[in-house]
């Protein structure tokens, strides 16, 4: 476990993403009226990145973070959903198909087609997907994996259940080598799939976190099959098995963007690393990954192109033998890295969140004090 | 007769993209799980899944045109859901034999030469399931109402569909490696699992 750093390198760090999240979140959503409450999201994130600095903890900071913005989207957008109901998610250009990043993922041969249309049509108002294959390219390259522990805005949600008990009541730690690619299996599964009836297969059936009916199918039965999908994939995925578990079930086994990311992920060079002469093989990192991407083999654990970079594994080892790398060397400064990295997780996270955060802090502010 | 094979080779080569689509489910994960070591092996899985699909597909023109010889009727789509059903059967056994090959059970089937006839079978059943270009084939064989017409463009039509799944052999180079046998074992689940339901629903309609 590293140490804390210094006060006034801590409070530098933390002003710093504080003012690079305030910029960017102001620049997005312009609006006089917000502006207080998109300074009190920066300050938040700039915070956790002051003390994950000064303490020299990671993870335990970051859940924090991370876990407040996932219920935050729940609380503005989903509600607003529920709310309205009819013909939500659904934009007239893009027909029903929803999208989001795990959509884009397990249907990305559909998107490619969609793309080739809007091209033959010559309409630019079809492009949006684009703007977010491009939005999905820059996170990649500054974040790659680690999106899905700094800035998904779903992940916290699983993540928020893990984190109830102290100590798991279900002691889930192995998984058989043939099962530990089911992710990638669902993806490749769900790429074809897609493509086959042309549809979203995995937001139709699958995807827990729509959590409104506005796009099921209108034949009675067959709605009531896929809610009782998403209602079960729901219940066990993000709630029940994580809280026993302390693992964060629905990313690490179910979502296919997280499948997608451990694959496009490797264009970020950042890796989190073994050092063969610090480990004891004590296998507590493998016993903490929330995601099973710590596999013990007779040579020591090996760290699975899974891992989110969440630190979990990082704060746990007494005796520091795992660091941020740069494509898995163990020399060089490994606390300039570590410190680049979360100031990375923490902007782009912090950039994500400035979306619907500001707006979440105003709604609280309105049912508290009616203005 | 040209104009006919002409014809066939032209709608195959129109609507073959769904014929990707239709087959990829199954052919992928099956050609992962084999992970083929040479560039012989890898066309050898291909071209034994497309002659299973030729078959299915001289047996359905023969069935279909002498059906519109004779009935001018309605295809049967019910019997051919059927073959959705097995088929997606089929692929969850070879997935479940290879996934546990060192059960005593399963290492007999995988080391048998019952499992080298899998793609043919696959090929086969797929080829006869329901999908578009399948249909827009069967409408005109209908029409043709002769047996040997009907062949002669369902060949072409074969031909010109089949160009779209060759490039699966293209996949070769990455796919000899431990995991990638592992996830194509998975999905191979997954799409055989599909396919029943596919099937089992569209019979139930």
């Amino acid at each position: 476990m590293p140490a804390g750093s210094p006060l006034l390198k801590s409070l530098i760090f933390g002003a710093l993403i504080a003012t690079t999240v305030t910029v960017l979140s102001t620049s997005v959503q312009r609006g006089t009226d917000l502006i207080p409450y998109q300074l009190g999201w920066s300050l938040f994130v700039g915070g956790i990145g002051f003390a994950i600095l000064r303490t020299g903890l990671i993870s335990r900071w970051r859940s924090l973070f991370f876990i407040l913005m996932a219920w935050g989207f729940v609380l503005n957008f989903k509600s607003e959903l529920i709310g309205i109901k009819s013909a939500v998610f659904a934009c007239s250009e893009q027909g029903r198909v929803p999208f989001c990043h795990i959509a884009m993922a397990s249907s990305f041969f559909n998107y490619l087609y969609q793309q080739y249309l809007a091209l033959k049509s010559g309409s630019w108002l079809l492009w949006g997907p684009l703007t977010l294959g491009v939005l999905w390219l820059v996170v990649t390259l500054s974040l790659g994996q680690a999106w899905c522990s700094w800035a998904c805005f779903y992940g916290g949600l699983d993540e928020g259940f893990s984190r109830v008990l102290k100590k798991p009541i279900w002691a889930w730690t192995n998984v058989s080598k043939k099962l530990r690619d089911f992710p990638s299996a669902l993806l490749l599964f769900l790429l074809l799939v897609s493509l086959t009836v042309f549809l979203p297969v995995y937001c139709l059936w699958l995807c827990p976190l729509k959590i409104t009916d506005a796009f099921l199918d209108t034949h009675g039965a067959v709605r009531m099959f896929q809610k009782v999908f998403f209602i079960s994939i729901g219940v066990l995925a993000i709630g029940i098995v994580p809280l026993l578990t302390r693992k964060r079930t629905f990313c690490a086994w179910l979502c296919p963007f997280g499948a997608w990311q451990a694959f496009w992920g490797r264009l970020n060079p950042l890796r989190v690393t073994i050092l063969p002469d610090r480990c004891v093989q004590c296998g507590d990192c493998a016993r903490v990954c929330p995601i099973f991407a710590i596999e013990v083999t007779e040579d020591g654990p090996k760290v699975l192109p899974y891992c989110n970079r969440c630190g979990e594994c990082l704060d746990i080892c007494a005796r520091g033998g795992i660091r941020y790398t740069l494509l898995g060397g163990t020399d060089g400064s490994g606390s300039v890295l570590r410190t680049v990295f979360i100031g990375m997780g923490l902007v782009v996270g912090g950039a994500v969140g400035g979306l619907f955060m500001p707006e979440v802090f105003r709604k609280i502010v309105f049912w508290i004090g009616g203005r | 007769m040209i104009a006919l094979m002409t014809e066939g080779l032209g709608l195959g080569l129109a609507t073959g993209g769904y014929c990707l689509g239709a087959c990829a489910p199954m052919v992928v994960p099956y050609f992962l799980s084999e992970a083929p070591a040479r560039w012989k092996d890898a066309l050898g899985i291909v071209l034994k899944f497309l002659t299973g699909r030729l078959a299915a597909y001289l047996v359905f023109a023969a069935a279909v045109s002498w059906m519109g010889h004779r009935f001018r009727g309605d295809i049967p789509l019910s019997l051919l859901n059927v073959a959705s059903v097995l088929a997606g059967i089929l692929m969850v056994g070879y997935s479940g034999i290879r996934t546990f090959s060192d059960k005593a059970f399963c290492r007999r089937l995988s080391e048998g030469k019952s499992l080298r006839m899998w793609p043919w079978a696959m090929g086969f059943l797929v080829g006869i399931n329901v999908c578009p270009p399948l249909i827009a084939g069967a409408v005109r064989l209908l029409e043709l109402g002769r047996v040997s017409s009907g062949i002669l463009f369902f060949l072409a039509f074969f031909v010109g569909t089949s160009v779209y799944l060759l490039p699966v052999m293209l996949m070769k180079p990455w796919v000899r490696t431990e995991r990638m046998m592992n996830i194509g074992r998975l999905a191979g689940f997954l799409s055989g699992g599909w396919f029943v339901v596919r099937g089992m629903s569209a019979w139930a309609g």
